[in-house]
């Protein structure tokens, strides 16, 4: 599999720098002269004008790509991207996925729809760059003017004489040339766009059609052995007992032991890490299904925990009665709208209920972790895999340089690779084992133990005139609040700071009198942001009020308030 | 543990594991043949897809055991260089998106085409209904689909 190659390739060249020392970092990337990776060290005549961009003799461009491609197309977008400003044919190109680096790589993160927002100048700037290189290369190589030199497709051409070289003959010029700096090129006008807003062909369209793209759960390391946790099925909940008994006769099973729960949820007040996991009781074998039947033949017993007594229905009393308690805090107050409804010729009243809902990706979560002396190595389709190397050196101690990780494709993410938990949770077993481990989530354990999107309530009023125009409007959010699972208590009552609102603060509807407020329910439930984030159930209930119980057109009251 | 022997790609294979093993982890975990994923492990989703003697099978509840003589095609068995008509369909009409999906949707739509090579638009979209893509790439699947099929004709 030509993913997992590239993948091991890259392991194995981290243990030479490794052993090396301080040269790892100067073999990556030199700060003196701005240039950085050398995916491939043995290899001469690279030019690598930056960290982005590496291009060889035989005319092969390689881009890497900072960001995680989770199926938004990204690593077609920073393809895209360098390809216009570099001037080479797109078809050519060939990707790579940057390593985690953050001192030079800052954007290794994914979340917000901000992927292309974030490298729309720098990749662009790493391919002028580039590109400016190549044209000075060949205008000294001819000994012309430069301003007599244009590109075309991969080569540099002198207008006035017809000559031609393409970029790979400039390889070895270009590298000896000093630094051009991203800010001294200039980028193309939007005119000028050959490829960025054109429908083009994904890069990695060819490897998802016959079984060779690399997902985390495709990674296979020598040596590697695989896991499953039995995880406490009581949200903050822990282990008893337990009895492995019959689990370790299964053939293939190599070890069976407890893992604490990391960080849970303080269920009664607010807080806690930006750590969540179950704990339970990890089963290692020699194959995936081998500890997945281990597992079922565990015997376990579990304290339920502080939040055992939660249920569904004791939940929804909390957030009815939170739906007319007095507010943690109110997002949107404009005009008056107790007297405007007060005064409304017809106030109408609905309340909306959302549950809680998990990502449900496609891929499940399959951290491959590998502890030696003094450094962890991760493989892991991850939105944030900066900040699961920043987490994991802070859990194990290590110096963050310490901990490679390396990020796969994901088969879908939707906002719960943004998360480490699965992460941290591997580090945990592989540490015991002292092989490479792969920590397998099946459907249910990605089911039951996600951080799922929030549970809401909304009790909304509408205000209509006597021709059933709005007047007033009034929106109690009530929710299982994200912010304090990853902050104090206190940053839930800065509106400034709250995600619990989003969308309904920015109702696209005008209306002159609008109150939005805010109340929590606490839960023993985790949960963390969802695909849309908050837009998803706000949107849901502002949008169904105006259709059904006011009847009025969402389409007419939006043309309207523009 | 049962030594048996397998036909996995017109490639030979002699394993010694215990004949309830799925197929999928036997494919995955004891022949490095990754391309087929593990989705939901219940039949349920169709990730899983592979051929039994060109018959849509799904390996995460196929045991090992009893594939017996049957030859097993997986992803990767399809063709060398992805020349396979449905596979440049596939490409033709940008399918994927994550991508996790598509080699069960592949499988499971080779198989449907052996059988129903010029199939109604609803014929498509019930036999491709045991396959989830949490992309939502079902309007492309069904063009490639249709695409492959004309061009077999």
């Amino acid at each position: 599999m030509t993913a997992t190659a590239t993948e091991v390739g890259r392991r194995e060249f981290l243990r030479l720098g490794a052993s090396a020392g301080a040269a790892l970092v100067v073999s990556f990337y030199s700060p003196a002269k701005g240039r950085a990776v050398q995916s491939q060290p043995t290899q001469t005549g690279l030019f690598t004008p930056n960290a982005w961009v590496c291009i060889t003799p035989d005319n092969q461009v390689t881009v890497l790509v900072e960001k995680p491609e989770m199926g938004q197309g990204q690593r077609t977008t920073e393809a895209m991207l360098l390809a216009e400003e570099l001037d080479i044919d797109f078809s050519t190109i060939r990707i790579e996925q940057a390593p985690t680096i953050p001192d030079i790589y800052k954007s290794l993160s994914t979340g917000g729809s901000g992927g292309t927002r974030a490298g729309w100048e720098s990749v662009r700037k790493a391919g002028a760059q580039a590109r400016a290189m190549f044209v000075i290369a060949a205008a000294q190589q001819w000994n012309v003017d430069k301003q007599e030199c244009r590109t075309q497709n991969g080569a540099v051409i002198h207008a006035p004489t017809g000559r031609r070289l393409t970029y790979g003959e400039l390889v070895e010029a270009a590298s000896k040339l000093p630094e051009i700096s991203a800010g001294a090129v200039s980028l193309k006008e939007p005119k000028d766009f050959r490829f960025i807003g054109k429908p083009l062909p994904r890069v990695d369209t060819p490897s998802k059609t016959d079984g060779s793209a690399g997902f985390g759960i495709d990674v296979r390391v020598p040596d590697m052995l695989y896991a499953v946790i039995a995880r406490c099925p009581h949200f903050g909940g822990k282990l008893e007992n337990f009895d492995a008994t019959a689990a370790k006769k299964i053939s293939g099973v190599r070890a069976v032991f407890p893992v604490p729960p990391l960080g849970f949820l303080d269920i009664c007040g607010y807080g806690g890490r930006n750590l969540n996991t179950a704990g339970g009781v990890a089963v290692i074998a020699d194959s995936t299904w081998a500890a997945i039947q281990a597992r079922k033949a565990l015997k376990l017993q579990w304290d339920k925990g502080p939040g055992g007594n939660e249920t569904t229905d004791s939940l929804r009393s909390v957030l009815e009665r939170q739906g007319t308690a007095a507010p943690t805090f109110i997002a949107l107050d404009r005009g008056d709208a107790g007297k405007g409804l007060d005064k409304a010729a017809k106030k109408i009243e609905a309340t909306y209920e959302l549950p809680f809902t998990a990502h449900a990706t496609m891929e499940p979560m399959n951290p491959t972790v590998h502890v030696r002396d003094g450094e962890i190595e991760i493989w892991s389709p991850t939105q944030w895999a900066n900040v699961i190397q920043d987490e994991i050196a802070t859990l194990c101690g290590l110096p963050k340089n310490k901990v490679i990780v390396h990020m796969t494709l994901s088969g879908g993410s939707f906002g719960r690779r943004a998360q480490w938990d699965y992460a941290a949770e591997a580090w945990q077993v592989a540490r015991q084992v002292k092989k490479p481990v792969q920590l397998l989530w099946t459907g249910e354990d990605d089911i039951q133990h996600d951080f799922y999107r929030e549970y809401s309530y909304h009790r909304l009023l509408g205000g209509l005139d006597t021709q059933g125009k709005i007047v007033a409007w009034s929106h109690r959010v009530v929710s299982t609040p994200i912010r304090p699972v990853f902050d104090s208590p206190e940053s839930l009552k800065d509106p400034q700071h709250s995600a619990e609102v989003g969308g309904a603060d920015s109702l696209p509807y005008f209306c002159p009198n609008i109150r939005l407020d805010y109340s929590p329910a606490p839960s023993a439930v985790p949960r963390a942001w969802w695909r849309s984030v908050e837009s998803s159930f706000t949107a849901f209930a502002v949008e169904c009020f105006f259709d059904r119980p006011l009847r009025i057109s969402p389409l007419a009251l939006k043309i309207f308030s523009t | 543990m049962a030594r048996m022997n397998l036909l996995v790609n017109n490639k030979k294979y002699q394993i010694d594991l215990t004949p309830e093993t799925p197929l999928l982890w036997v494919l995955r975990d004891t022949l490095g043949l990754t391309g087929t994923k593990f989705g939901c492990g219940m039949g349920l989703c169709g990730a899983c897809t592979v051929h039994l003697d060109g018959d849509a099978a799904r390996s995460c509840q196929t045991s090992v055991g009893s594939v017996g003589a049957k030859k097993i095609t997986t992803i990767e068995g399809l063709s060398t260089d992805r020349s396979h008509p449905v596979q440049k369909a596939w490409i033709a009409e940008q399918v994927p998106q994550c991508g996790y999906c598509q080699s069960g949707q592949i499988m499971q739509a080779v198989a449907f085409l052996t059988k129903n090579p010029h199939p109604t638009r609803d014929e498509i979209d019930q036999a491709m209904s045991g396959n989830i893509c949490r992309c939502g790439t079902y309007q492309r699947i069904r063009r490639a689909i249709q695409q492959a099929a004309t061009e077999a004709a």
